[in-house]
């Protein structure tokens, strides 16, 4: 499972790497209602994060090349399918949003955007030779512009409400994570330690710094307005935009396996082979670890309770039995 | 050799195995597992459920 379990309400609602979405009871865990989106033959995944939009959760499915998935809205707490719309071989990433639009991007590159609410088409970016590769590229909003990098690297930055494109900024490198906005500025990981700033606005460089402990992948977190987390199977890493350093850091003892930095109260979490650890975000000091058995990949969290989705697909409901004790004996 | 250069010789060896022993897992890249009892995990669990996928 790579998809974050996302609490809607009383309901856990989880897309798995079988094709399958689930509407968890929050409290028993038992499914309420599920949804087999491979129901036809087609074997579909879930693997970005799902967008609570009003009623609906938006989730995109992705499938093998010629094949096609969908985006899919889940009516609220459910797992009652209120439309789906056809995207090619599928969406790998988190969905973005924006004046009531939201925005996909395809396994093919291809740049889409639709009304939430219904699915109709808004606009659509095709590439000039479109090519198929299994992984997710996320667009980012930043002010009224949406971008998105290509799986060669290019950056391409739209008019977010006609789709108009505005420029294209080619990268002497692949981008190894997704783009973050802060503030008016657009961040991501460039080949192997370049922290990379860019102007939305024009896709000009305004700033690089190095990164050591790289290669980063995936979402990159952001904190506030000034700390980036990053995460790939080597490093975990806090940097501090305001002080321009790396607040701190920690190596895998074995390889980070979580699929992106999570948040939890005033910690970091990440999961390695076996164990969910955290760190404080000031510090980065070690705050606890937790065993488990098998691979930890996203955690989703609600109050005192996290929601850890594993690699083989079971999800656990763990709770901080500190505070429940001391709701109980009446301290908090 | 007498028995007391004997059993000197063997606590000798010994000490030296065991130096090369302690040496052999410092050496080692194998991860932690345990943690002092301060930093072990809050968490419970509650319940699981299994996607099968």
């Amino acid at each position: 499972m790579f998809s974050t379990p996302a609490v809607v309400g009383d309901v856990v609602c989880v897309g798995s790497c079988a094709g399958i979405f689930f509407a968890l009871d929050r409290v028993t865990g038992q499914p309420r209602d599920q949804c087999n989106v491979s129901a036809d033959g087609v074997r579909r995944q879930f693997h970005g994060d799902a967008l609570l939009d009003g009623e609906l959760l938006l989730i995109g499915s992705d499938t093998d090349e010629g094949d096609t998935a969908y985006v899919f809205a889940f009516e609220r707490g459910t797992a009652k399918v209120r439309w789906r719309k056809a995207v090619g071989s599928g969406v790998m990433s988190d969905l973005a949003h924006w004046k009531g639009r939201a925005y996909a991007v395809t396994v093919m590159d291809e740049l889409i955007c639709f009304d939430p609410a219904s699915a109709a088409s808004y606009w659509t970016y095709r590439p000039p030779a479109p090519a198929y590769e299994y992984r997710g590229s996320a667009p980012v909003v930043v002010g009224d512009r949406v971008l998105f990098a290509d799986h060669d690297g290019t950056i391409r930055g739209f008019e977010a409400s006609s789709g108009r494109l505005l420029w294209e900024a080619p990268q002497v490198d692949r981008l190894t994570t997704w783009m973050v906005g802060v503030d008016s500025s657009v961040l991501f990981m460039r080949g192997t330690d370049a922290l990379v700033t860019v102007d939305p606005r024009t896709g000009r460089e305004q700033r690089r710094r190095s990164v050591s402990g790289g290669p980063y992948s995936g979402p990159i977190t952001l904190i506030g307005d000034s700390l980036l987390l990053l995460t790939g199977p080597k490093t975990l890493t806090a940097f501090d935009l305001e002080r321009d350093r790396v607040r701190w850091s920690h190596p895998a003892t074995q390889e980070w396996t979580s699929s992106r930095p999570f948040v939890w109260r005033d910690m970091a979490l990440a999961a390695d082979h076996g164990r969910l650890i955290a760190y404080g975000l000031a510090d980065g000091a070690l705050r606890w670890a937790h065993e488990l058995r098998g691979t930890a990949r996203a955690i989703g969290t609600h109050g005192d309770t996290l929601y850890v989705g594993m690699l083989k697909g079971q999800v656990h409901a763990l709770v901080d039995s500190s505070s429940f004790r001391s709701r109980r004996n009446g301290l908090d | 050799m007498t028995p007391h250069r004997s059993i000197a010789g063997l606590m000798v060896m010994a000490l030296g195995l065991g130096g090369v022993a302690i040496l052999g897992v410092s050496a080692q890249s194998t991860p932690p597992t345990w943690t002092p009892p301060a930093l072990r995990s809050p968490l419970r669990q509650i319940w699981s459920f299994d996607t099968k996928g």
